[in-house]
């Protein structure tokens, strides 16, 4: 247990995982990655710089992987606030009170309304389908098969969240509807 | 001084083939014979009087005075009246006359007679030209005889009138001939002309001839370097004064258009100093705000690390089990490390009583003290979020304070840009602009010629003006010599004068010889005071003072063998009623009393001035003669011939009443 455990993992991988324990019975800890990855994309779409968000990911068997947030996933687990059932998790009592400790921080609020916006497109999307849609994101396909085992780039696709909220004339304040069209033009083009 | 010249007088006046004089279709022969005393051709208007008097004077000094009123020098007269004379008898000659158009003068200097004739084709048409003495009414020595093919008459001529009068130049009788004895119809006023008076007085007053002639030729001199200085004075003040007209010109352009430009070039300078001072002191705050930034950079990579530092501390495995080797074993082999039984579910119970913080053997509640260390660190955790989020505010305003900072800097940047630009554009369009004197080399090599024009102008005006006053000191020494020769003259010359101006004016006038400018002349005093200007008399009074003033230097001049003559043109025509008769005595006076010659003409009119002068001189000193004979009246004129001839009985009468009075 050398490794350290930045806030932003810490706080990122609970809430996440907090998110989906109350849509789902259970997840699996690559679907934390990739609601992550998913969040990473609208902070970027909200002007902020990348470099800003605290984790980077690579493509692990087609989905995102930020070694940040696996770290903190482990320590939520050996801390008890996650709990582990045959490879499905769920978040513990202590674990939501862990959260509610530091969604308060500074640094967390600000980061909350992305994580929030990502995970929501699970209520109005079927999770099935959302969960299908973000595996097709074209960065993720492209590194999974140049299997180059590079950073994810997001600005190509950020790019194209812009154009696509753009044509369909979102406000650039609002997360909710490009997560959204964003969640759809990724089902379309798998289609 | 007294009686120093031997004037002319008419003898017998010829006048052949002259067109104007025709009667009943044939040209008239007119042949006068001129007594002594006074002469008096009376005749109507347009028939010719002035002209006979003309003729005269023509056949005396070949001239005819251009009628101006300028009056020239004697070095002058001539050529000022060359032309005019050529052009005079055209129109009063038929052409078919010309040739033989002739006027035959005889004259006497004391005892001398001459007879001359002279064509109309030129002034040196002198056709003979004869000297002799008479003795008992015969011509007993021909002293010289010309005829027609002699060379060199006109000279011939002049030498001998300029000679038998006394004067040193044949131009002094011309001048005194046409101006001092003649009163024509022009009524040139001889004593209120400075140059007049100067020249006649110089001539009739100075005691040497070539005195005279030097002091007109000084005076002429003098006027020409004063009339040159003037030019060039007037040259150099024209062009001083386009100078200025320039220079103001272009200083006001210099004003409008340089200073215009000097102010917006030193306004452009401000400004760039202004905007340079602020884009140095916006790059110094930015560099401020820029370091500021770095350090909160730092702070906050410092907070962060130890955030980091905080979370991983935070989130280390709580429970002290996790630290025992025998655990460790069993979670790594999967194995119990009591009963030696193997499987995933090992590791998921111990994990489940870890998790527990309870004892995976016992199942014992640990009493750890991890609860108050993790509140020591959340704590330490929220404190540091806390100040990493101030930073990071503070690192946001600052951004923002340096991102406006860099605005502002862009724009100093192209405000120093933008009038450095101008400062060089204003210095490229005007690249004098820092010696400019008139910011035009055009106007400069105006101004530079018209300074040198100024300069020689000026130089001329000073060399003329310094000519004039090298011969001024001769000239006022001839000057004062005829002040000197006038004084001595006085005793004769003034009684003379008040005695026939107080026949006319009716009291005593004193007169002065007075210094001026030009040379000398004479200052009237009427009633103790001095009428130096013309306007300050009436008309007929300056008239006939400037008459009685001629007359009393005739008398004075003239030796008393040899009378001067004066020629009058038409006096009554402007004469008051009131005066007409004292003229007329002061005429008769003139003749009859200083035994002098009057050679005049006369509208035949109802004038007191012939019959005053009739009754005074009486035929035995004054003829009076018709012009009737010599030509046809017109129709107006024979209308009134009854008049007329009321006139010559009224004239006639009064010549028969200086019988009477005898």
């Amino acid at each position: 247990m050398t490794q350290q455990v930045t806030p932003e993992s810490f706080f990122d991988s609970l809430s996440i995982s907090h998110k989906l324990d109350s849509f789902l019975d259970g997840f699996k800890l690559v679907e934390v990655h990739l609601f992550s990855y998913f969040s990473s994309l609208l902070y970027l779409y909200q002007g902020n710089a990348i470099s800003g968000w605290g984790h980077q990911y690579t493509v692990t068997d087609g989905y995102p992987f930020s070694q940040n947030l696996n770290e903190a996933l482990s320590r939520h687990w050996i801390n008890g606030l996650l709990a582990e059932n045959d490879n499905y998790y769920t978040m513990t009592a202590r674990g939501a009170d862990e959260l509610n400790k530091f969604k308060k921080q500074e640094l967390f609020t600000k980061r909350e309304k992305y994580l929030d916006a990502a995970c929501t497109t699970s209520i109005l999307i079927p999770y099935s389908q959302t969960m299908r849609a973000l595996v097709n994101d074209p960065s993720l396909k492209r590194e999974q098969e140049i299997k180059n085992n590079s950073w994810l780039e997001q600005m190509s696709v950020y790019q194209k969240l812009e154009e696509i909220s753009k044509a369909i004339g979102v406000n650039n304040g609002d997360l909710i509807l490009p997560a959204v069209s964003w969640i759809y033009y990724l089902t379309e083009i798998d289609q | 001084m007294l009686g120093k010249y031997k004037f002319i007088r008419l003898e017998h006046i010829k006048l052949h083939n002259f067109s104007l004089y025709t009667k009943q279709g044939r040209v008239s022969l007119i042949d006068e014979e001129i007594h002594s005393g006074v002469y008096c051709l009376a005749g109507a208007n347009g028939l010719g009087k002035t002209t006979f008097l003309n003729i005269v004077n023509y056949g005396l000094t070949g001239l005819v005075l251009d009628p101006t009123s300028t009056m020239y020098s004697p070095n002058e007269i001539i050529n000022a009246s060359r032309l005019y004379t050529d052009r005079y008898f055209s129109g009063r000659i038929n052409r078919k006359d010309l040739p033989h158009a002739e006027i035959e003068l005889t004259i006497s200097i004391g005892d001398i007679f001459c007879r001359i004739v002279r064509g109309f084709i030129n002034r040196e048409d002198i056709r003979e030209f004869e000297v002799y003495s008479m003795l008992n009414n015969r011509k007993v020595e021909e002293r010289q005889t010309f005829s027609k093919k002699t060379q060199g008459l006109t000279k011939q001529y002049e030498e001998f009138i300029t000679n038998k009068i006394g004067f040193s130049e044949f131009n002094y009788f011309v001048f005194y001939q046409l101006y001092v004895f003649t009163f024509d119809e022009n009524r040139r006023m001889i004593f209120w002309d400075e140059r007049g008076a100067s020249n006649a007085l110089a001539i009739a007053f100075n005691s040497n001839p070539k005195d005279a002639n030097w002091v007109s030729e000084l005076a002429r001199l003098m006027e020409k370097h004063e009339s040159n200085g003037r030019n060039a004075r007037w040259q150099a003040t024209q062009t001083k004064k386009k100078m200025e007209e320039l220079a103001n010109k272009t200083n006001r352009k210099r004003t409008q258009s340089i200073e215009k430009i000097e102010r917006e070039l030193n306004q452009a300078y401000a400004e760039l100093e202004k905007y340079k001072n602020l884009l140095q002191n916006s790059k110094i705050e930015e560099d401020t705000l820029l370091k500021w930034q770095s350090k909160l950079n730092a702070d906050i990579f410092q907070l962060k690390l130890e955030h980091r530092r905080l979370f991983t501390q935070y989130t280390k495995p709580r429970s002290k089990l996790l630290e025992s080797s025998a655990l460790q074993v069993s979670l790594h082999k999967k194995e119990c490390c009591l009963c030696g039984a193997h499987g995933n579910y090992i590791v998921d119970r111990i994990m489940h009583s870890v998790q527990a913080e309870s004892c995976p053997l016992c199942q014992t509640t640990l009493d750890t003290d991890s609860t108050n260390e993790q509140n020591e660190l959340f704590n330490l955790i929220e404190q540091n979020d806390s100040t990493i989020s101030l930073k990071n505010n503070e690192l946001e305003n600052l951004i923002n304070e340096i991102e406006i900072k860099r605005v502002t800097i862009s724009s100093f940047e192209i405000e120093v840009s933008k009038f450095q630009m101008k400062i060089d554009s204003i210095l490229e369009e005007n690249p004098d602009l820092t010696y400019l004197r008139t910011g035009t080399h055009e106007i400069d090599s105006l101004l530079e010629q018209y300074s040198k024009q100024f300069e020689m102008y000026d130089k001329e005006a000073r060399d003329e003006y310094q000519k004039r006053d090298n011969l001024k000191p001769e000239y006022d020494k001839l000057i004062s010599e005829v002040e000197s020769s006038y004084k001595s003259a006085e005793e004769y010359f003034v009684p003379t004068f008040k005695q026939l101006a107080k026949r006319f004016i009716g009291y005593d006038l004193n007169i002065h010889p007075k210094r001026t400018n030009r040379g000398i002349k004479l200052v009237l005093e009427l009633k103790e005071t001095a009428r130096t200007e013309a306007f300050q008399l009436s008309e007929s009074q300056r008239f006939f003072l400037d008459i009685a003033l001629r007359m009393s230097l005739a008398i004075y001049l003239s030796n008393k063998d040899s009378p001067a003559t004066l020629f009058i043109d038409t006096p009554e025509g402007s004469l008051d009623i009131a005066y007409e008769s004292r003229v007329g005595n002061m005429f008769a006076d003139f003749s009859v009393m200083h035994g002098q010659n009057l050679f005049m003409t006369s509208n035949i009119n109802a004038s007191q001035l012939l019959v005053s002068l009739a009754e005074k001189c009486g035929h035995e000193k004054m003829k009076f003669r018709r012009m009737l004979d010599w030509t046809d009246l017109s129709a107006v004129q024979k209308e009134g011939e009854h008049l007329f001839q009321q006139v010559y009985t009224t004239i006639e009468k009064a010549f028969n009443q200086k019988k009477v009075n005898k």
